[in-house]
């Protein structure tokens, strides 16, 4: 297509314009020539997704793949809080794609948090990469029963529960498993085996 | 665009014999003015057929495509939530998330406009969508479109202080250096992912031309389309656009975009200009001479660590101010811009963390005037067809490579080398046929440049950078930059910017008004900037930012006229410039989004003490989009105020524009449907014109609108 485009290149700009028309229609039948070759190959093509829609939706599975003890919901239809620590426009973003979306017949709502100083009691604590450098004080504030989450290299290891990492242009999930015993949650089998699962 | 002095000496000669045009003249013209009329009819039919054809072919395909979709599991793109967990993780990612980081920690300050905004503010040019943006003005004098930025437009300057960028590769021309923003830019808006406007100089990273920002519109890739898409858009003033695309990534890593647009206006049927209103000019009424038609075609495939695009833009525009002294009211007056390239670029990060980016690209420039003059003056034809032609063409390659060292420092090293192959320059009477000038030349430059990103402290990061350009023609020129980058907090930044630019005068003001290619003795114009930014979030919806700068521009290369009412380009004067500039942005999750922004400028002629032309004062912006119904209808309002601007004949008025917009999104699956109301009030508004009009100010558009459809049959699926 580029290359049919250069030598469609008029070499001399004044020329007749029923012959430009007919250009025009060499181009366009080209283009369509194009599209109709690529669309057989269409049962080939992959997903591609926005790396923090990625996770927005991930945050949003983890709802319906993991098991909060009863007592930390007031009641059957009380919501359950996702808190983002680490505030930019990716957590907007989060918030946006996930924020009022029914789950396991509970109401997600996301609250963003700037930092774990300002952080409040969530079910679930997604801490961004910003706040790599305080990753323990944000654990500790999320508190013993949340499911936290992070996206920073050896969150798991630092006793968060879910880890996001990259590979091969892939989001990839490790999950620390006593940390998820320690804070009573349970993982879903089918969850645990598309993670790296450690233990520590 | 640009008649060479010969001729517009020769029309300012005949100015005054305009007005002696008789009658019977008027006839024979608007006899031509039939034919080609009939012509154009004739082009439309055949393009319309065109169209059809293809049209039909999408649908086959489309149909196709759809049975195709429905052997797979939808997956409805609108809403993530709804993929499994399987599916995301076979997901292919990519991250947009990266550009905040790079605002909050670039070395400038830094405006982007979305592709969702492009949308949702129904911006129909790149034009429109850079007039939103904090401190730049927009002006038309119904041939381009110019930027002016920072309070600095040039009367005869051809956005030749601003680099353009597509995807990176620069797009500036290298005749009159010149940034093409209005319909003449070949990037379709549908296709544009982001625009990042960078301000202040960045000649330490960009060489010349990145002299009062950059402009890098960055093209959507084939992933965003998901299949065909066409669209179709009809407007006042006889307007017709349609675009049929193709883009999508395959699981073997290959992904492509191939897009053609046709745009077609009859433009306002009759135009009425004062300055001619004569029985002898039709009154004053230019008819049927503001057509605008273009086509665009882009082209974009990827291979892992390999992208090849090719872009192409042909348009045709009427004159219809009689610039240059032409005849009034004769639309054969008109410019043809052609513009395209052909790139491939490599990137890829190597083990040892070394990221390397490499591009090579040809690019091919031409701009043909038709002119119509009445040299006897007896305002009668045979009148005379000038052309005014440019031929270019140049290719170039830039490889930069960037580490991380030592924690602390990321060192980007490049070079940077364009030979420009042909910088052709001719004027030439049609018939009888008489050569006014016809200048052929060719040039190189190369470049080296280093830049060190430094984090001195957890808080601190200073960003230093050297380049230096050898012009075949001028020697070389060194030009530094220094930032320093504090953030107390994460929701602070504090920058402080100094740096230096220049601009080396192009071959247009170099040679084209030299009948005997005598060399103009012309250097390049530099600039000193001082910038202080401050950028804040306050709570979790609102983003602050104020900055000021005062600019220092030395041998400013000016248009001028001498005693004898020859044009010609010097280095005339110091400038010094200053401006304040304050925004507020808002954002909440329901879609609900905003922005206001003030300007306030002020450029002087260190010489005269003088305020300079087609600078205003105030600038003030006001952008808004309100969901109205579940994400599903939103409205795009944008409020735009310029205060009154020195022309070169005096002062204009100042004026408050409003646009509206209405887009409904996926109503239907896949469609998109957007109203828009533009110059909502209907404000009666001019541009200062430049010293080819006799216009000291055009008038631009009374209220119009726009409807448009668009399906994207991959997001039925």
């Amino acid at each position: 297509m580029t290359t049919s485009n250069l030598r469609g290149y008029p070499g001399h700009l004044g020329q007749a314009l029923l012959i430009r028309v007919s250009s025009i229609c060499r181009n366009t039948v080209a283009l369509v020539f194009v599209i109709t070759t690529c669309a057989s190959f269409r049962s080939a093509q992959a997903q591609t997704i926005n790396e923090y829609e990625a996770k927005a939706a991930f945050l949003f599975n983890f709802v319906k793949f993991v098991e909060w003890p009863a007592q930390a919901f007031t009641d059957d239809s009380s919501p359950l809080i996702i808190g983002v620590v680490g505030d930019d426009k990716s957590s907007i973003v989060i918030e946006q794609i996930i924020s009022g979306k029914i789950a396991n017949g509970r109401r997600v709502i996301v609250k963003r948090f700037s930092n774990f100083r300002a952080l409040t009691h969530c079910h679930m604590v997604f801490v961004r990469s910003s706040e790599r450098d305080r990753i323990r004080q944000t654990i500790a504030a999320a508190g013993p029963g949340a499911l936290t989450v992070g996206e920073i290299e050896s969150f798991a290891q630092w006793g968060g529960v879910i880890n996001f990492t990259i590979a091969d242009g892939k989001l990839r999930l490790e999950i620390n498993q006593t940390s998820a015993e320690r804070a009573g949650l349970k993982i879903s089998a089918k969850l645990l085996s598309l993670a790296r699962v450690i233990r520590n | 665009m640009r008649v060479s002095t010969n001729s517009v000496l020769k029309g300012a000669n005949r100015m005054s014999f305009v007005d002696t045009l008789r009658e019977h003249s008027n006839k024979r013209a608007i006899c031509t003015h039939s034919c080609a009329n009939d012509c154009q009819r004739r082009v439309a039919v055949a393009s319309l057929r065109c169209l059809a054809a293809a049209l039909v072919l999408s649908v086959i395909v489309a149909v196709g495509g759809i049975a195709d979709a429905q052997a797979k599991k939808a997956a409805d793109q609108a809403d993530p939530t709804q993929l499994s967990l399987e599916e995301l993780m076979k997901a292919e990612i990519y991250s947009a998330s990266k550009q905040w980081q790079t605002v909050a920690e670039a070395p400038s300050s830094i405006s982007i406009v979305t592709a969702d905004q492009i949308k949702k503010y129904g911006y129909r040019t790149l034009a429109e969508i850079l007039r939103s943006v904090r401190g730049i003005y927009i002006t038309n004098d119904r041939n381009y479109s110019y930027i002016g930025i920072r309070g600095f437009a040039r009367p005869g300057d051809y956005n030749t202080r601003i680099l353009l960028l597509v995807d990176g590769h620069r797009f500036n021309d290298n005749v009159y250096d010149a940034a093409y923003i209005g319909s003449e830019f070949p990037i379709d808006v549908d296709l544009i992912d982001r625009v990042e406007v960078i301000r202040g100089p960045s000649s330490s990273l960009y060489g010349g031309s990145a002299f009062f920002g950059v402009i890098n519109v960055v093209t959507k890739r084939g992933h965003y389309l998901k299949g065909p898409v066409a669209s179709f858009e009809t407007a006042s003033l006889g307007t017709y656009k349609g675009r049929i695309s193709y883009g999508d990534s395959f699981k073997n890593g290959v992904e492509m975009l191939v897009s053609a647009s046709f745009y077609d206006s009859a433009g306002r049927h009759r135009l009425f200009y004062s300055e001619f209103a004569d029985p002898a000019t039709n009154n004053g009424f230019a008819v049927d001479a503001d057509y605008d038609r273009y086509h665009n075609l882009l082209g974009d495939l990827s291979f892992h660590d390999i992208r090849i695009q090719g872009v192409y833009g042909h348009r045709e525009k009427g004159i219809p101010t009689a610039s240059y002294g032409t005849v009034f009211n004769d639309s054969r007056t008109q410019t043809t811009d052609t513009h395209g390239f052909i790139e491939a670029q490599y990137a890829r990060t190597f083990q040892n963390k070394w990221e390397v980016t490499g591009r090579i690209s040809y690019d091919r420039y031409q701009y043909y005037g038709n002119y119509v003059y009445d040299y006897s003056g007896e305002g009668r034809p045979p009148f005379v067809e000038n052309k005014d032609v440019t031929r270019s063409a140049w290719w170039g390659t830039e490889w930069n490579a960037a580490k991380r060292f030592l924690e602390k420092h990321r060192l980007t090293v490049g070079v940077d080398y364009r030979d420009n192959l042909q910088q052709d320059q001719q004027n030439y009477d049609g018939v009888p046929f008489y050569q006014y000038s016809d200048d052929r030349r060719q040039s190189k430059v190369w470049a080296l440049y280093a830049q060190d990103e430094f984090r001195l402290r957890k808080d601190i990061i200073v960003t230093a950078g050297l380049r230096q350009d050898r012009y075949s023609e001028f020697g070389a020129t060194t030009n530094p930059r220094v930032a320093i980058i504090y953030t107390p907090r994460e929701t602070t930044s504090l920058k402080l910017l100094y740096g230096q630019a220049f601009r080396p005068p192009n071959s247009y003001e170099l040679y084209s008004n030299t009948p005997d290619g005598t060399f103009q003795p012309l250097v390049p114009e530099t600039m000193k900037t001082t910038e202080i930014v401050l950028e804040q979030y306050v709570g979790s919806h609102f983003r602050v930012s104020a900055s000021g700068y005062i600019n220092r521009i030395r041998d400013l290369i000016n248009q001028k006229v001498d005693s004898t009412d020859r044009r010609f380009y010097a280095n005339l004067e110091a400038v010094q410039g200053e401006g304040l500039e304050l925004e507020i942005e808002g954002k909440w999750s329901n879609g609900f989004e905003g922005r206001a922004a003030y300007t306030l400028q002020k450029s002087t002629s260190l010489q005269t003490g003088e305020l300079l032309s087609n600078s205003p004062r105030h600038l003030a912006k006001m952008n808004l989009i309100a969901p109205l119904a579940q994400r599903r209808l939103f409205a795009g309002f944008e409020g735009l105020y310029t205060s009154p601007r020195i022309t070169l004949a005096g002062k204009n008025q100042g004026y408050f524009l409003a646009n509206l917009s209405l887009l409904s999104q996926r109503i239907f699956k896949g469609v998109d449907i957007s109203f828009g109301v533009y110059n909502l009030f209907n404000t009666s508004y001019a541009d200062p014109a430049g010293e080819e009009h006799r216009q000291s100010s055009i008038p631009q558009d009374d209220r119009n609108w726009r409807f448009k459809l668009s399906y994207g049959f991959g997001h039925s699926r």
